[in-house]
């Protein structure tokens, strides 16, 4: 029991807990709730935007006339002063005559010196004319010497080539007279043939003599044994007689031998005797064959003959091709010379260059017998000025004792064109006003008038201004008199118009807006501001119209926070 | 004996140590949540860049101030919803346990029919089972019934859960049996002994089973991450590490906060705590 | 006079209350609601491993061989079962050990309150501590630095590494020691005290008196806290999302991780193949289990 006392202890000390755990839920969601932003809403709406442009400003004249004068003149007084209504009647100002004077006498004297000028340049040019002819002249002269000079050449140069064809024909006409490779070949072989068969014949010739020589020497040596054997026998028969059975013949055959010899030397004398007279037939032979000799065909006159045949017809060739070149060239001269020739007749032909001074002179002439003549009519009317119509002076650029500039003298407002009331407009204020557009003016103090905008354009000064203009009618208004400009526009329907507060412009100039939206999370469905980037076609002071898409007519639109809101801030709606 | 009174001595002193290490983590904390936020930004800066320097801690801060506190307690409404869904939750599944665990456990423990033992081998796998192994099912389930997305879908399968079952049956399981006859041979109807005689005896399991089932439901997970998208129904334990590095004083606080009913749980059931661990072990 | 029908029935109903068959209605709102919510879905379940996501055609088993090809579910696979085999080892001998120390101490009961204490602390509320702690400008590098056992310039950012595993480990142990401790000193302390005089008096010394009497009767004890460290070693997935969210480092990617992304993706199809693989696996380790320890069974 003393746990559960225990028990019980924990317990209510747990129970405590989550009572405050309890309370402090209570707390901390009044807190959470306090503490956000509480914001109005609204939906886009459907509407068409009013711009309203109002500006000031002031009547002008219509249309103004300058009066002039001559440049350069001095002005003695000056009469009429700024905004003085003037009438064709009223004297403006008058100029110095003394200085016209002054100014006539110069011009004369420029006039003078110019026509003097003129009469010279004039001479000139008669001298210039005289000798171009001149030179004309003696250019047509050069190009016909030339010409002849060069057609000489020429000739010369073609007869030199027909020499040198000529001969060359006459060389081709007359060649060397060669054998056929035909018939050279048959006399090689004639020549051959013979050549072998010397050969044969002397080999014949050679075999027979030693033959000859053999048979001779066959005999020679026949008879030294003679020789020798009778010797022997002599020998013999004295040495013994036993060998006489033996040598029986010897003696005989001694005798015999010198007998038996005989045949053999006989035979052998007469093959010497064959042989020599083979011998002396194949030298027979040989020599006929020598005498019939064929001579070794030999055409190397023949072919030096040829090559210097040919080789004057090359060199005559060549010849003919400088000679052919040389024409070429002799043409070519010619023509060179020729054409300069025409060249320099045409150079001389040309006339001189456009020189302008002589007509300029008298331009320059004519224009300051104008001016004289103008400085002349001045004088007749005394130097008086007067203005052509009615009307309001508006500017003076002259003063006394000043010259005339060159712009006009005397501005002024004529009074009988209508009047203009201008207005300066900003690019924002220009985007409502177009030509056309009625326009409620009211000027002075009266009471306004509908009238139409004329004219709008940009200020030439200031590109970032514009001027609008509204011709008044006859009558209306006086010049400087301000009055008030105001015209209405409206703009097209637009289907998601906003106002202009629920409207923010961020870091990087990108306009949007708050919308509501949901989000969950641990406190369940919460709402939020959700920032939305818009873009904005159209604005005036009081709302702006946003492009469709990003926001339409269902979203809710932030208009107002009591805290300044982030994206994704958690909102609740105003009470 | 000096020695062993020292060895002793040197024991206890390390386990002390030890335990206290084990609850440090609590001090971090209370400590945490009461210090200023410009001391836990310079403690905690490094944490927070990614920087290369260590982060510091003063146990004692320097500026202590409840401001985390003021403004958790009464400027954060979103804390008090999550706390509210969190004991919803447990207190909801606790009761639903309650309801369905208690009598099957009595069903396990006193009435021994045909298919007991298979049956309670199957009950003691699911409780094994961990959620993921079962999240499907369970989501195909929540999703044919449409409860997907709302406290039910949490609610609803921890209270079928069988680990209740099985450390009430531990408690059931000691009941002396003659008493239960006695109470049948005196005509008693088995609800009526259900009631007057076994709650009151196996009170200690049951509240074993509330207390670890609420400290294991109050850090409930894995379902409610699964099975609940709104917002508006996450319990404390989806909340907290919503909260960035960047407010860590009032992520501290807000522990401060979650642990306190889970202490209050401990202290109180500590010893149910214990019985139902010791319950879910012993098997003699 | 005649019973209606109804009085006849409404007579019959006590009757129901004292039949045996009482306990259905006790039971049935569980079961009902477990069959409804668990059970009957799961079949489901089965069914869509079977088809595709979307168009629900018929794939055989299609997504089984995706799922067991896919990378991360592999990387998943081992991770939770790395992240068991160390945690549960770990968790119960700490346990243990702490326990037997307690055992010991007259401040017994303060200090287990102590070791409870994370238990009571929400996820959410330890996942900023542990950001504090352990990210690389963190105390504990802090505490590294000035021991001198870093140096500087070296110090890890412990959840974007492979340290983030023991980063959870230490989480896990630092959540359920309180529960372990409890569960070991029941288990110690409902070994009759009578054994452990009977075996001091016949000379055992503390540790003999431990590893001899106590240790063997702590076997059911055993069997309960490997359970039940399994059971909440799934249910550290709680911090690890938090504090890294859906695609933590790779060593800290388990299986729950896994599951929630094909959840978000909606990657149904290979979500059932995994889930009933899971499923049965741990079907067949808890039975596997119970057997082992099927002579502590009550029922």
């Amino acid at each position: 029991m003393g746990i559960w006392r225990k028990q019980k202890k924990v317990l209510t000390a747990f129970g405590i807990f989550l009572v405050l755990m309890y309370l402090c839920t209570l707390i901390s969601r009044a807190v959470y709730a306090s503490k956000l932003p509480q914001v109005t809403v609204d939906a886009p709406r459907r509407m068409a935007l009013d711009h309203t442009v109002e500006a000031e400003g002031i009547v002008h004249q219509g249309r103004e006339y300058a009066v002039t004068a001559l440049t350069g003149l001095r002005v003695r007084t000056v009469y009429a002063n700024v905004g003085d209504h003037v009438e064709p009647e009223t004297l403006l100002f008058d100029l110095d005559l003394e200085d016209l004077q002054e100014k006539i006498g110069d011009k004369e004297l420029e006039i003078k010196k110019l026509q003097l000028q003129i009469a010279a340049m004039e001479q000139n040019k008669s001298l210039d004319i005289q000798k171009q002819q001149m030179e004309s002249s003696r250019a047509q002269e050069d190009y016909s010497r030339t010409e002849e000079k060069s057609e000489e050449a020429l000739t010369r140069a073609r007869e030199d080539l027909e020499k040198a064809e000529d001969a060359y024909e006459d060389h081709k006409e007359h060649p060397v007279e060669m054998t056929s490779s035909e018939e050279r070949q048959t006399q090689q072989k004639v020549y051959d043939a013979w050549v072998q068969k010397e050969t044969e014949l002397k080999e014949a010739l050679e075999d027979a003599k030693k033959a000859c020589e053999a048979a001779e020497e066959t005999v020679k040596r026949l008879e030294a044994e003679k020789k020798v054997s009778s010797e022997e026998t002599d020998q013999n028969i004295t040495a013994g007689d036993t060998d006489i059975s033996a040598e029986a013949g010897e003696p005989d055959s001694a005798a015999d031998e010198s007998e038996k010899e005989d045949p053999e030397w006989k035979a052998a004398q007469e093959a010497a005797l064959e042989a020599k007279g083979r011998l002396e037939a194949a030298e027979a032979v040989y020599d006929a064959h020598l005498k019939e000799k064929v001579e070794k065909p030999d055409y190397s006159e023949e072919d030096a003959e040829k090559s210097a045949w040919n080789s004057k017809k090359e060199s005559l060739k060549d010849e003919i091709e400088s000679a052919e070149r040389a024409v070429e060239d002799a043409e070519r001269a010619q023509s060179d010379a020729i054409l300069e020739e025409e060249r320099k007749v045409e150079d001389a032909g040309m006339t001189a260059n456009a020189d302008s001074s002589l007509a300029v002179g008298r331009l320059e002439l004519s224009a300051l017998q104008k001016e004289l003549a103008a400085y002349k009519k001045v004088q007749d009317a005394s130097g008086q000025v007067y203005p052509e119509a009615e009307g309001i002076v508006t500017r003076i650029q002259v003063s006394p004792g000043e010259r005339v500039g060159d712009g006009a003298a005397f501005v002024y407002a004529d009074l009988s064109s209508p009047m203009q009331f201008q207005v300066s407009l900003t690019k924002e204020q220009k985007k409502y006003v177009n030509q056309g557009d009625t326009v409620n003016l009211a000027l002075g103090g009266s009471s306004a008038e509908e009238l139409k905008v004329d004219y709008v354009a940009e200020n030439e000064m200031n590109p970032e201004l514009y001027d609008a203009r509204v011709f008044l009618p006859d009558g209306v208004g006086t010049i400087g008199q301000s009055g008030k400009f105001r015209v209405e526009a409206q703009s097209e329907i637009f289907s998601c118009c906003i106002p202009v507060n629920a409207l923010h412009i961020d870091s990087n100039q990108r306009s949007f807006v708050y919308i509501v939206s949901e989000r969950s999370g641990i406190l369940g469905t919460e709402l939020i501001a959700e920032q939305v980037y818009v873009k904005v076609l159209d604005q005036n002071g009081s709302f702006a119209a946003v492009e469709e898409g990003v926001i339409d007519q269902e979203t809710e639109l932030i208009l107002s926070s009591t805290e300044e809101l982030e994206d994704r801030d958690v909102v609740r709606y105003k009470e | 004996m000096m020695r062993k009174t020292i060895q002793k001595a040197a024991v206890k002193t390390a386990l002390f140590l030890l335990g206290a290490v084990f609850c440090a983590p609590v001090l971090f904390l209370l400590s945490g949540s009461v210090m200023s936020r410009y001391e836990l930004t310079e403690n905690l800066r490094s944490l927070m860049t990614d920087g290369e320097t260590l982060i510091t801690w003063s146990f004692f801060p320097l500026y202590p101030t409840f401001e985390h506190y003021g403004r958790i307690l009464f400027q954060t409404p979103q804390f008090f919803t999550v706390f509210w869904n969190s004991m919803k939750i447990v207190f909801c599944i606790l009761a639903g346990q309650f309801v369905i665990a208690v009598p099957a456990a009595w069903a396990f423990a006193v009435y021994p029919f045909r298919f007991r033992k298979w049956l309670f081998t199957l009950y003691i796998v699911l409780m094994l089972m961990p959620f993921q192994v079962t999240m499907l099912s369970s989501y195909l389930v929540l999703d044919g019934l449409a409860i997907m997305d709302t406290h039910r879908a949490v609610i609803l399968p921890a209270v079928f859960s069988t680990f209740p079952v099985f450390l009430v049956y531990r408690g059931f399981c000691d009941l002396p049996r003659g008493l239960i006859e006695a109470a049948r041979i005196d005509g008693a109807g088995e609800w009526m002994i259900f009631v007057k005689l076994g709650l009151p005896l196996a009170s200690g399991g049951i509240l074993s089973a509330a207390v670890l089932g609420f400290l294991e439901y109050w850090s409930l997970i894995e379902q409610p991450l699964a099975f609940l998208e709104d917002q508006s129904l996450w319990p404390l334990s989806l909340y907290l590490p919503e909260i960035s590095l960047e407010q860590v004083g009032y992520s501290f606080v807000a522990s401060v906060i979650t642990l306190i009913p889970a202490i209050f749980v401990f202290l109180s059931g500590r010893e149910y705590l214990e019985q139902g661990i010791v319950a879910s072990g012993l098997k003699e | 006079m005649q019973k209606t029908g109804l009085q006849r029935f409404l007579k019959k109903r006590p009757s129901i209350w004292q039949s045996k068959y009482a306990f259905f209605w006790f039971l049935l709102p569980s079961l009902a609601g477990v069959t409804v919510f668990v059970l009957v879905p799961f079949l489901d379940v089965v069914r869509r491993s079977f088809v595709t996501a979307v168009t629900q055609e018929w794939t055989g088993l299609r997504n089984y061989q995706i799922v067991f090809a896919n990378q991360a579910f592999r990387l998943a696979v081992k991770n939770t079962v790395r992240f068991t085999f160390v945690c549960l080892p770990l968790l119960i001998g700490i346990g243990l050990f702490l326990s037997v120390q307690l055992s010991r101490l007259k401040e017994m009961q303060l200090i287990k309150s102590m070791f409870l204490f994370p238990l009571a602390m929400p996820a959410a509320t330890v996942v900023l501590i542990w950001k504090m702690l352990f990210s690389r400008q963190g105390f504990l590098n802090g505490i590294l630095l000035k021991t001198g056992f870093v140096e500087d310039g070296l110090l890890p950012d412990y959840m974007g590494t492979g340290a983030a595993f023991w980063v959870l480990v230490f989480s896990y142990i630092w959540k359920n020691l309180g529960y372990t401790i409890v569960l070991w000193l029941a288990g110690i302390f409902s070994v009759s005290a009578d054994l452990t005089e009977a075996a001091k008096v016949d000379g055992a010394t503390e540790r003999q008196c431990f590893w001899r009497v106590i240790f063997p009767n702590l076997k059911g004890s055993l069997y309960t806290i490997t359970v039940l460290s399994f059971l909440n070693s799934f249910k550290v997935f709680r911090e690890a999302y938090l504090v890294a969210g859906s695609y933590p480092h790779e060593s800290m990617y388990l299986l729950q991780h896994l599951f929630n992304n094909w959840f978000v993706n909606l990657e149904l199809d290979k979500m059932a193949a995994a889930a009933v693989c899971v499923g049965m696996l741990l079907f067949a380790a808890i039975l596997f289990l119970q057997r082992l320890w099927d002579h502590e069974e009550h029922i």
